[in-house]
């Protein structure tokens, strides 16, 4: 009688412990743990009375503690990460909405005299705040790409995505300068070598996300936004070496290459929602 | 979660490996796989309901093991058991284990080292 009080109390105070384990643990396993402990206690009193007990107590403590801290970790981490790709996505389509108005408003007032020969208008808006917010979204929607992403799409796009998380923070700089009206060619150099970066390192994810059927339907969408104004600057430098001269591309050929990044990105943005991170194939045991 | 080829879950740990060999001849609910893995490793690994169910939760997410509502003997159980099978990725699983720990067994070998220590 003696022994099934001792037992029955072992079990009870097991299961109070239990509490430690988050939640969805405590329900799928909680009353098979518990059950399993009430055996063993059954076991340790049978086999060596009281002193068995606390043995078998000071053994399964420590473990207890110990993966239910590992399991409250896995599951605020899971829960961070989960958040921190929602979070991502937005940011993503927001940048690339930010980076469309920008291009839609700069389109209404449009010289040719700054370097890529576009909308100058473009850049006084990027002067006001729209490009560090624009490179700031993009900079987390980058991240959490790579984050989500990254392992699926291989070694090279992952780089390709951290190279372009770092061209929107030097764009962003840039465009902060800029903003602040320092004086003017480095902060714009600053600004579109960093954004060429960026959009390089997306386009680059893009086609290596083609290639391994990562992200499909939407994967061209990264290839194409990210890969047309490169292509084209790294046209107008050809040409000008060609040429030795310094023309610029038409301004037709800038806007319309503007156009198809800014709505690419945004369309690929759009579509990243409803689309499920990936896991890296090699699952941690 | 579950992986495409038993070669991404390798290596196991010992305890996720013991848990598959106890499970290879015959279902079991959490006690019955503690004391088989006690069993077969003659005491030298005792399993504590933390690491066990930790390891268990694991398996199922991969597709290693799975639940079983079936009852060797219902007369003789408590319905709060839950029995575990293992699956085909399970015992696939198992088997590039084994082959592994035979191949790094041949280079210790190869390489003589013993029970004892390496070679003088």
């Amino acid at each position: 009688m003696e022994s099934f009080a001792s037992v029955s109390l072992s079990q009870k105070i097991f299961s109070r412990l239990l509490v430690l384990y988050p939640r969805g643990y405590r329900e799928q396993f909680g009353p098979h743990m518990s059950q399993l402990f009430k055996d063993c206690s059954r076991e340790a009193l049978a086999l060596r009375g009281t002193t068995g007990l606390i043995t078998l107590w000071l053994a399964t403590l420590p473990d207890l503690f110990k993966t239910a801290f590992e399991e409250n970790f896995k599951e605020i981490t899971h829960m961070s990460k989960e958040k921190f790709h929602r979070l991502g996505k937005w940011a993503f389509v927001l940048g690339a909405a930010l980076f469309l108005l920008a291009f839609v408003i700069g389109g209404m007032e449009t010289s040719t005299e700054d370097p890529l020969g576009g909308p100058d208008a473009l850049i006084e808006y990027f002067k006001l705040g729209i490009g560090p917010l624009a490179m700031l979204l993009f900079f987390v929607g980058i991240a959490s790409l790579r984050s989500a992403y990254g392992d699926a799409a291989g070694s090279v796009a992952k780089t390709m995505l951290s190279i372009a998380a770092i061209g929107s923070l030097i764009g962003g700089i840039g465009a902060i300068g800029m903003g602040l009206m320092l004086s003017g060619e480095p902060w714009w150099y600053l600004f579109f070598g960093g954004a060429m970066f960026m959009l390089l390192g997306i386009g680059v994810f893009g086609v290596y996300c083609m290639q391994r059927k990562v992200l499909p339907g939407l994967s061209w969408l990264f290839a194409l936004g990210g890969l047309t104004l490169p292509l084209l600057s790294l046209a107008q430098i050809v040409f000008q070496l060609a040429t030795d001269t310094q023309a610029n591309p038409a301004e037709w050929a800038s806007q319309l290459a503007l156009g198809v990044t800014s709505l690419a990105l945004l369309a690929a943005g759009l579509q990243l929602q409803g689309t499920q991170d990936i896991a890296p194939k090699t699952a941690k045991r | 979660m579950k992986a495409t080829t038993p070669h991404d879950l390798l290596p196991l740990t010992p305890a996720v490996f013991h848990i598959l060999l106890a499970l290879m001849d015959q279902e079991r609910h959490g006690y019955g796989i503690m004391k088989e893995v006690e069993q077969q490793t003659e005491g030298e690994m005792l399993l504590r309901p933390g690491t066990l169910y930790q390891a268990i939760k694991r398996m199922i997410e991969l597709g290693m093991i799975e639940e079983t509502d079936d009852r060797p003997d219902p007369s003789l159980d408590d319905e709060r058991r839950r029995y575990y099978r293992v699956t085909g990725l399970g015992r696939k699983v198992a088997s590039a284990e084994a082959e592994r720990l035979r191949k790094l067994l041949a280079l210790a070998r190869n390489k003589q080292v013993t029970a004892f220590g390496a070679p003088s």
